[in-house]
């Protein structure tokens, strides 16, 4: 009886690590691919007063990027064969929006401005909560060196915070060619660190106004 | 004193069955436990392919980005972070062809066993 006492327990309490370790990968997978895509899709912006729209700190980011809206259709149309259009897929359009990431306490909240709510600062909008068994993460931004621009090999320098404003130093212009993303979930009693470098395909950008 | 009785009226297990009996408990709490063990060793492995494809993805962004500024050149490279072991190649594809096919790979080691995961592409500089 004890061996099968002993047999089952120490099942149990493996199958609960498991049960542990895959949630905090899996939380992980989906916070860094969401930070990713964004990322990836993000693009230069200033406003009329020059304030452009890429800030960032160790512990939250903001940044214009485009992001999946649902649009509904109000109209079917035929197309030239006789066709009918306007499927589910096609509701789906892309947008432009001010996303936000930051942390609070142990909670990673994400907020999305879509279109003209992404230029109204005093929006009221509240944020989504991505995660709640976030111990940290700190975003780094990277950009090249001036006097290593036209070196052959690639040297990126990473800074704890971005301000996005022209700078007469600075020709980079107000897009970090890269972000590195240290997170750290925790689970149960162990934490899990994952780390990433997301390069930003318009890195280096200047700004339209 | 009454003794036991042998034979086919017996209320009590004879040797025989205790023994098979431990045999067939033995065997279920093995396999039990041997189905538990490869659970734990296959979300190991699981959670080592996530970590892999982060690595490759990242170092393939940074490729891209060596792509756009036209700083890809013909060649290897190896490196290894953690316990993930990762090299590419570059080479072109073919004769006058403004194209270089990239293969990505990374290994690592779980439980004595080589693991990898590969991944190939194309880069195509724009003033190679």
């Amino acid at each position: 009886m004890v061996a099968i006492y002993s047999a089952f327990y120490s099942g149990i309490f493996g199958c609960r690590g498991i049960d542990d370790i895959i949630e905090a990968h899996q939380v992980s997978r989906a916070i860094l691919e969401r930070v990713n895509i964004d990322l990836k899709n993000s693009f230069a912006y200033k406003d009329k007063s020059g304030n452009a729209k890429f800030t960032g700190s160790g512990h939250e980011v903001s940044f214009l990027t485009l992001v999946d809206t649902f649009v509904p259709l109000k109209k079917i149309n035929l197309n030239e064969e006789g066709f009918l259009t306007g499927s589910g897929q096609e509701n789906i359009v892309r947008d432009f929006a001010l996303v936000s990431y930051k942390l609070e306490g142990n909670k990673l909240f994400r907020r999305v401005l879509k279109a003209q709510e992404a230029l109204n600062q005093d929006s009221q909008a509240r944020p989504e909560e991505m995660a709640d068994n976030v111990v940290d993460i700190v975003f780094q931004y990277g950009k090249v060196p001036v006097a290593t621009q036209k070196d052959k090999d690639l040297v990126v320098d990473f800074k704890d915070t971005w301000v996005a404003k022209d700078d007469p130093d600075d020709e980079q212009g107000v897009l970090p060619v890269a972000v590195k993303i240290s997170l750290i979930v925790k689970k149960g009693k162990i934490e899990y660190e994952f780390k990433r470098v997301v390069y930003l395909p318009r890195g280096g950008e200047i700004p339209s106004s | 004193m009454a003794g036991l009785k042998c034979g086919s009226n017996s209320k009590a297990f004879s040797l025989l069955e205790v023994i098979i009996m431990v045999g067939i408990l033995s065997t279920g709490i093995v396999i039990i436990l041997q189905a538990l063990s490869l659970s734990a060793g296959v979300t190991g492995l699981s959670c080592d392919i996530i970590k892999a494809a982060f690595l490759t993805e990242d170092k393939i962004q940074e490729l891209e980005f060596k792509e756009k500024r036209c700083l890809v050149t013909v060649g290897e490279e190896s490196g290894k972070i953690d316990k993930f072991n990762w090299n590419y190649k570059i080479d072109s594809a073919g004769q006058g062809l403004k194209l270089y096919k990239l293969d990505f790979e990374v290994s690592w080691q779980r439980a004595g066993r080589q693991e990898g995961l590969g991944v190939s592409t194309y880069l195509m500089p724009q003033n190679p």
